[in-house]
């Protein structure tokens, strides 16, 4: 048997063997039938080894090397599109502004009530101007006086407001409060005092679902003040307690951050075919979302969107991006988790 | 068939990984046809082979900088290969084996008896191979249509030499039993 082990060896090396190993061989092979067979089995896998490296001639090497590179350039660099909210900070965002967008509202309210609220001659028809004033900012966000002494009453309202507060007050007559003066500091310590006396109509509005919608946002961004600032500080303690994060903190509140350095690929893993789709010959195109991290890797991912959805393209991509790493994106020194979107492409090339 | 010889697949993975991407098409032009040969035996399919080997050389491409340069390069791009091969094969376990594509085997124009012969036996160790143990497989395919050495071998399968052979002699073995068993195929 250890004769057989020595031959065996020889066996796979055949013909480059030297002459003295041929000897040995064949005198082995005439006595030894199953090495004869294992010779014989040997030189048909080399003959089917032959035949296949026949096969493979026939591949185009040319493009079979430019589909390699054009596979490298792919994921070395993948197609960017500038940053977007994550999603999960948006929302955060959404109700800080929500907050605010409340309180400005307070504000204007509360300047229309100075007098009234300030006032000792307050009367049972200040009470129940209040009430009417609370059901129309719960209806419609519009507080409106009755239509019966309106005139006076306003006027009156209007002249408190100023000799109290050196508050710019809508003067002008028409119904609508829509119109926000812009918030100072004096201002948003008056509405707190004016929260604490007991105004409690308001205090129910502030936790009303519908607070939080698109308007109330984009009108608090127009309004950004140091109030807002503070609250989203408040909200977003990963990226204000840092020390030296205060350039980037004071960008970060007006929601606008150049991104210095986008998020440079370091590992694009490429994503399986799925077996059903290439036997098929199908293609398919996932544009994909996904949040690189600060430290460089993706963990958030989705799928905007996939021209041939149920295929497992949306799949195999998400799989692939969750894997990859990035040099993360950058402002003032300060890494930033960023959103890119890129396209997968699936192409079979039998199509 | 080309085969790499080290000092110059060292010098070229060098050159990669400084950016030279000429460098990197060197090592595809010299390793190419060894790593579709096993990929094609392996998977049995000259399409799916194709792909194995171009997403093996991207792998080894974004990898490079892991390779230990005091390593043998055609080894280390094999083992890449032929993980990218395990991969293939178990997700086709998984999927349906029914879009499998059976290997084309050339027709037989030779109307002599020894021809025929011959191409019978040829089919025969081709089925035979694909019945074989994974373990025994890869080291035949490795050893026979990869032409790797023991030492290679064992470098790409991280087993020792002693194992390379004894594995190569099982599936040898296995392989001469199977084939002539009359019933096969």
């Amino acid at each position: 048997m250890n004769e057989c082990r020595k031959i065996d060896k020889l066996l796979w090396l055949y013909p480059d063997i030297s002459s003295s190993e041929l000897n040995d061989l064949e005198r082995h092979l005439n006595d030894c039938p199953d090495c004869h067979q294992a010779f014989e089995t040997i030189k048909t896998l080399a003959e089917s080894s032959l035949k296949d490296q026949k096969a493979l001639a026939g591949i185009d090497t040319a493009a079979f090397d430019a589909r390699v590179m054009r596979k490298i350039r792919e994921q070395k660099a993948p197609i960017f599109v500038p940053q977007k909210p994550p999603e999960k900070y948006a929302l955060r965002m959404a109700l800080s502004f929500a907050l605010a967008a409340t309180i400005v509202i307070f504000l204007v309210k509360s300047v229309s009530d100075l007098g009234d609220l300030r006032s000792p001659s307050s009367t049972a028809q200040n009470g129940e101007q209040d009430k009417y004033r609370v059901l129309n900012l719960e209806l419609g966000r519009q507080a409106t006086l009755p239509p019966q002494a309106a005139g006076e009453m306003r006027a009156e309202a209007t002249k408190k407001v100023e000799k109290a507060k050196d508050v710019p007050a809508t003067k002008s007559d028409s119904k609508s409060l829509a119109t926000v003066p812009p918030v100072t500091a004096a201002d948003s310590s008056f509405t707190l005092s004016m929260m604490k006396s007991g105004a409690s109509g308001f205090v129910a509005n502030i936790a009303a679902p519908e607070s939080v919608s698109i308007g109330d946002i984009v009108l608090a961004e127009n309004n950004t003040s140091a109030d807002i600032q503070q609250q989203y500080r408040a909200s977003r303690p990963d990226y204000f307690a840092a020390p030296g994060s205060l350039q980037v903190a004071e960008a970060q509140s007006s929601n606008v951050v150049t991104i210095e350095k986008m998020p440079i690929a370091v590992k694009m893993v490429n994503p399986e075919y799925p077996v059903w789709a290439r036997k098929q010959a199908l293609s398919g195109t996932v544009l994909i979302l996904a949040r690189v991290e600060i430290d460089g890797s993706i963990k958030d991912v989705q799928v905007v969107s996939c021209d041939a959805p149920g295929l497992g393209f949306e799949e195999a991509a998400l799989k692939a991006a969750k894997e990859s790493v990035f040099i993360p994106a950058s402002a003032n020194g300060l890494n930033l988790p960023v959103w890119i979107e890129y396209p997968v492409k699936f192409i079979c090339k039998s199509q | 068939m080309l085969v790499g010889n080290d000092s110059g697949d060292i010098e070229h993975v060098r050159q990669a990984l400084a950016g030279d991407d000429k460098a990197f098409e060197q090592l595809l032009l010299c390793h190419r046809q060894r790593i579709l040969g096993i990929c094609l035996r392996l998977l049995g399919d000259r399409i799916e082979a194709e792909e194995a080997a171009q997403e093996s050389f991207v792998k080894i491409y974004f990898h490079l900088k892991d390779f230990d340069q005091a390593r043998d390069f055609a080894a280390w791009a094999a083992s890449v290969a032929m993980n990218e091969c395990r991969d293939r094969l178990r997700r086709r376990v998984r999927h349906s084996k029914v879009f499998r594509e059976v290997t084309e085997f050339d027709s037989i124009r030779e109307s002599d008896t020894d021809a025929i012969e011959s191409q019978e036996r040829l089919i025969k160790v081709e089925k035979a191979i694909e019945t074989l143990p994974s373990k025994l497989k890869e080291v035949l395919v490795l050893k026979a249509y990869g032409n790797y050495g023991y030492d290679e071998i064992a470098q790409i399968l991280k087993v020792k030499i002693g194992t390379v052979m004894s594995r190569l002699f099982r599936a040898r073995q296995k392989l001469t039993d199977i084939i002539n068993k009359d019933d096969f195929i």
